[in-house]
């Protein structure tokens, strides 16, 4: 099988979601010898993107883009073992911490703004619901994200937000890292008020202002 | 109106009690999960999973009150849930408001809980307010208590005033006592309710279990309000979304029943679908309007505890046509399958967004729908045979003492609502529903004084909000 058509068959598996092929073809391509990287990023990137891409246009349901998330993923571990066996790099777009504050276990609109983050391409690091604020701190020290983003669902968890931001600062990280804010109460002026950088309204809107933070077209 | 045969019925019932004993509910909570333990629940420690027995669950549900009074300043305006009609309020917990004068969507502010406070008094058939929104011009730990703090002052009908983590509930608590006459008062007569809102599917979180606990000593009503959304938060199956939302509010009512036998509580699920092409919860689709009425038939048929669903929210942006049909398929069905309580008037965008004329549109909405569920009597002088006799073919029945008799208790009388001749309506304006609507909340707001609370009671409410700001704000959860 020539190159492009593995490349192909592994686009094809993430759209539809089959988690047993894309394992199998990319197994296939790394026994053929095909770079990693470029497996990586002509077939799972590719495939993932194009997910993200028809939801964005209302033709996909949801459960579709999350399959073929996972299926991403499933793709993505086995090269990115590969890609440091051999010594490359691989550089994606932007790296994002994300996470629910502390006291808050909401974590459905974190996770589908995670999934579409990861359709875009981004490297994103989930640190899951309730994660206490030096937590962020700590992992932000050790994963140098471009970007942390914090939801918080209940009004009063929002004031975590601001924790979160200050203790940024102490930490003297806040001028590397970008922090964008979102959850059902969340506004543009609490965003202001707290001294985030961006807010994210929905899916789309995140995955928007994410781009326009990193300089992203 | 039955939407579920006996055997459907029977068969959501099993498959609740089947996931409270087989799945079960984590209770992120070392008080409950201790006590859940020692009185016979099936407790697993590590994962915090609480797994409920059918008679633990069958033994609590009986020792739960089948009616639940929601109290007024005023005893005349109390409502009753479970005293076989439908009420209404409206949604709570909103962020934003349409501008009643320049239309404009922007924040929603303390002046706006005064005015909805207002319409609320004023409005005939809107029974009961809740803590309507969260005031974006004061600190986001004091907002709830804020609002209570408003409505208290401006409505003298029955509320239900709720707050929405622990260290609030002391505030408001103490806020809603000083208005009855003092904490022994506020027992016998609640205007405070503890709002137990576990995260779907089937978590109940520290902070919701400690104000479980809270309102549950106190013996004040606690509200089980939860938000499963079949496609995400519940299977996307209606049955399976429902199983799942009456066994979440089941396991919190059983914590409650055991430690605190008899303690008034009420089932209130957000029941929604997620709209998967957008990911958003809807909360204006034909199967809302379905659900609710599943679940109130099922409710009433296993369980016999008030239930208030049918949350009337819309997913529209604008006062448009879409509110109009999301609301009336949302809150009929509920309504006719014997709902105790509606909520949602006023309330637009899937419960973000808040409106005083649809307020007022909805108050007219739900009293045609309470209309329909009332039905007709049939007896023979309402037969009118011998009136039809007396009349005879080809005359009319407009000058008969029978019609004057019988039009009130016969027909809907309009508020807002236009059935006028088009050169009236013309004369009139021209106004459509809408404008209408703003008219009617002008009105009142220009001329309906609510009656005011004691001048040394407002000064008392005013003393406890300083102090829940001074020592809340900034001071994290």
């Amino acid at each position: 099988m020539q190159a492009e058509e593995i490349l192909s068959k592994i686009k094809e598996a993430v759209i539809g979601g089959e988690m047993e092929e894309v394992s199998k073809r990319v197994r296939e391509a790394l026994d053929k010898g095909f770079d990693p990287v470029e497996t990586l990023e002509k077939g799972l990137v590719d495939g993932i993107r194009e997910m993200g891409e028809r939801w964005a246009r209302e033709e996909i349901f949801l459960p579709e883009v999350m399959l073929s998330a996972d299926v991403f993923k499933k793709g993505a571990a086995i090269l990115e073992s590969e890609i440091k066996r051999v010594g490359k790099t691989y550089k994606p777009p932007g790296r994002i911490l994300m996470g629910t504050v502390e006291g808050d276990i909401h974590d459905l609109g974190k996770n589908i703004v995670g999934t579409f983050l990861t359709a875009a391409g981004f490297d994103v690091y989930d640190l899951g619901v309730d994660v206490p604020t030096g937590t962020f701190v700590e992992k932000a020290k050790e994963l140098k994200p471009d970007i942390i983003g914090l939801s918080s669902l209940l009004s009063f968890t929002m004031p975590k937000q601001r924790e979160v931001i200050k203790a940024l600062e102490e930490a003297g990280l806040r001028d590397k890292i970008r922090v964008i804010v979102g959850g059902a109460p969340i506004t543009q002026k609490w965003a202001d008020e707290i001294g985030a950088d961006s807010y994210g309204e929905d899916v789309i809107d995140a995955l928007a202002k994410v781009k326009q933070l990193l300089g992203i077209k | 109106m039955s939407v579920l045969t006996k055997e459907q019925l029977r068969d959501l019932h099993l498959a609740t009690l089947e996931i409270l004993e087989r799945t079960g509910v984590r209770m992120a909570h070392q008080r409950s999960l201790k006590y859940l333990d020692k009185m016979g629940a099936n407790v697993d420690f590590k994962n915090q999973v609480v797994r409920f027995p059918r008679n633990l669950v069958e033994g609590a549900v009986k020792k739960s009150p089948k009616k639940v009074r929601i109290c007024a300043r005023d005893p005349k305006k109390d409502v009753i849930l479970g005293d076989g009609r439908p009420h209404s309020h409206p949604s709570g917990g909103h962020m934003y408001v349409i501008d009643l004068e320049s239309g404009e969507h922007r924040l929603g502010f303390v002046r706006d809980v005064q005015m909805a406070a207002k319409l609320v008094d004023a409005l005939i058939d809107t029974e009961f307010m809740i803590t309507i929104l969260e005031p974006q011009d004061v600190p986001a730990e004091v907002r709830a208590i804020v609002c209570n703090k408003e409505i208290l002052e401006n409505t003298e009908k029955a509320v239900f005033l709720f707050v929405d983590y622990p260290k609030q509930s002391e505030y408001n608590v103490k806020m809603c006592a000083e208005v009855v006459g003092g904490i022994d008062e506020l027992k016998k007569r609640p205007i405070s309710h503890g709002i137990i809102a576990p995260t779907s599917p089937l978590v109940y979180g520290e902070a919701v279990l400690e104000n479980l606990w809270y309102y549950g000593e106190l013996g004040l009503p606690c509200y089980f309000c939860s938000m499963v959304s079949a496609g995400t938060t519940g299977p996307v199956t209606l049955a399976g979304s429902i199983a799942i939302q009456l066994a979440e509010h089941l396991a919190g009512l059983t914590l409650l029943q055991l430690f605190s036998p008899g303690t008034q509580a009420v089932f209130a699920p957000r029941l929604s679908i997620t709209d998967l092409k957008q990911g958003t919860f809807s909360y204006g689709s034909p199967e809302n309007g379905l659900m609710a009425a599943a679940f109130t038939q099922l409710v009433k048929t296993y369980y016999g505890i008030p239930v208030d669903t049918g949350y009337s929210v819309s997913d529209s942006k604008v006062l448009d046509m879409q509110v109009a049909y999301d609301k009336a398929l949302t809150m009929l069905p509920a309504v006719l399958a014997g709902v105790d309580a509606i909520s949602g008037l006023g309330g637009l965008e899937s419960g973000l967004t808040t409106s005083p004329a649809q307020l007022v549109i909805d108050d007219e909405l739900f009293s045609m729908v309470r209309r329909i569920s009332n039905g007709f009597d049939v007896d023979e002088d309402r037969l009118a045979i011998d009136l039809i006799y007396k009349v005879g073919p080809g005359r009319h029945f407009a000058g008969e003492r029978h019609t004057l008799e019988y039009v009130k208790g016969e027909q809907f009388l309009p508020k807002l609502t236009d059935r006028r001749s088009r050169s009236k309506w013309l004369k009139m304006g021209a106004k459509n529903a809408v404008d209408r609507a703003r008219d009617i909340a002008r009105d009142i707001l220009a001329t309906h004084e609510p009656e005011p609370l004691p001048k040394d009671v407002r000064k008392r409410l005013e003393v406890i909000v300083k102090k829940a700001e001074k020592e809340l704000v900034g001071g994290g959860i």
